[in-house]
């Protein structure tokens, strides 16, 4: 993986061509929210993070290219159940794509999950929506183009 | 074809070999005698001697891993007595796992089961490693 990130969660198995419910994520992360390190990090991340398995979804361009509400919300619940099935507390949902048309801005800002933090995230231009919840909006800081 | 990988692993042989060298230290501390230079120097030579000898037989018999593959299954052996054999076809899904000490290895499922074939230790790239191995699964669970 190259490029630039933060800090959000200690990933520590990825996928590729993940399939859950007929939809097929190029990727798909998963990991807790516990930091690993040396002593200071453990002991800072024991006391301040919670111990949650959260996991991270990455559609690309080529099978993101026709999204409208339906597709969207085909996603969303595969990334629910998904997120059932490994007991995980949060999840993001990353869709890349070239460029985004305005009406698909507006989907992905219009879902209000508090579990799934969804970010469309347009290559060309760098631009980043998320949809309109705290860890949506996380997704944001996080995601360095 | 069968492909063969057995790289010797720096820090386990490092560790056998000064397992050696530390239970000999301990010997030579706690025996009353030797106090001529000469002396302490030749059981110093004779304990490294033994310690590079002892070691590799230590790190052959519990870390060495050879690990051979070809397309219809795998035989992972570390030290002289776990060895594992599996078939490709027995294994569904494919993933890259990144170990505590940052090590990565390419994890195979079968059913709720997982085993690891460790690709840092292996010195293999994980990525392509991983790729090789999701292309194996995939061709023999299509020949079924």
């Amino acid at each position: 993986m190259l490029g630039k990130g933060r800090w959000i969660a200690d990933f520590t198995e990825s996928f590729r061509n993940w399939n859950v419910n007929d939809v097929t994520f190029d990727v798909f992360i998963q990991g807790n929210t516990r930091m690993k390190g040396f002593l200071l990090s453990r002991l800072f991340s024991a006391t301040v993070n919670p111990n949650y398995q959260v996991g991270c979804y990455i559609i690309s361009a080529d099978r993101a290219k026709d999204i409208d509400r339906k597709s969207l919300l085909k996603m969303l619940h595969a990334v629910k159940a998904s997120m059932k099935e490994n007991e995980m507390k949060w999840a993001w949902l990353l869709i890349l794509c070239a460029k985004a048309a305005d009406f698909q801005k507006k989907l992905v800002e219009s879902i209000k999950d508090q579990a799934v933090g969804i970010a469309l995230v347009e290559v060309d231009s760098k631009g980043i929506v998320s949809s309109d919840s705290y860890i949506g909006k996380q997704a944001r800081r996080f995601i360095k183009l | 074809m069968s492909h063969t990988y057995s790289p010797i692993q720096m820090y386990n042989l490092f560790k056998s070999v000064m397992i050696i060298f530390v239970l000999q230290a301990v010997v030579v501390l706690i025996a009353p005698f030797f106090s001529e230079q000469i002396v302490r120097v030749s059981i110093l030579i004779v304990n490294v001697v033994i310690s590079v000898l002892l070691g590799w037989r230590l790190y052959k018999s519990l870390y060495h891993t050879v690990f051979t593959y070809d397309n219809e299954g795998f035989t992972l052996k570390k030290g002289r007595k776990d060895v594992n054999s599996f078939k490709w076809n027995e294994f569904s899904k494919v993933s890259l796992f990144r170990t505590e000490s940052g090590e990565l290895s390419v994890r195979l499922y079968r059913d709720s089961e997982h085993f690891d074939l460790p690709a840092s230790k292996l010195k293999l790239n994980p990525f392509t490693f991983r790729q090789e191995v999701t292309k194996l699964v995939s061709v023999s669970k299509n020949k079924e």
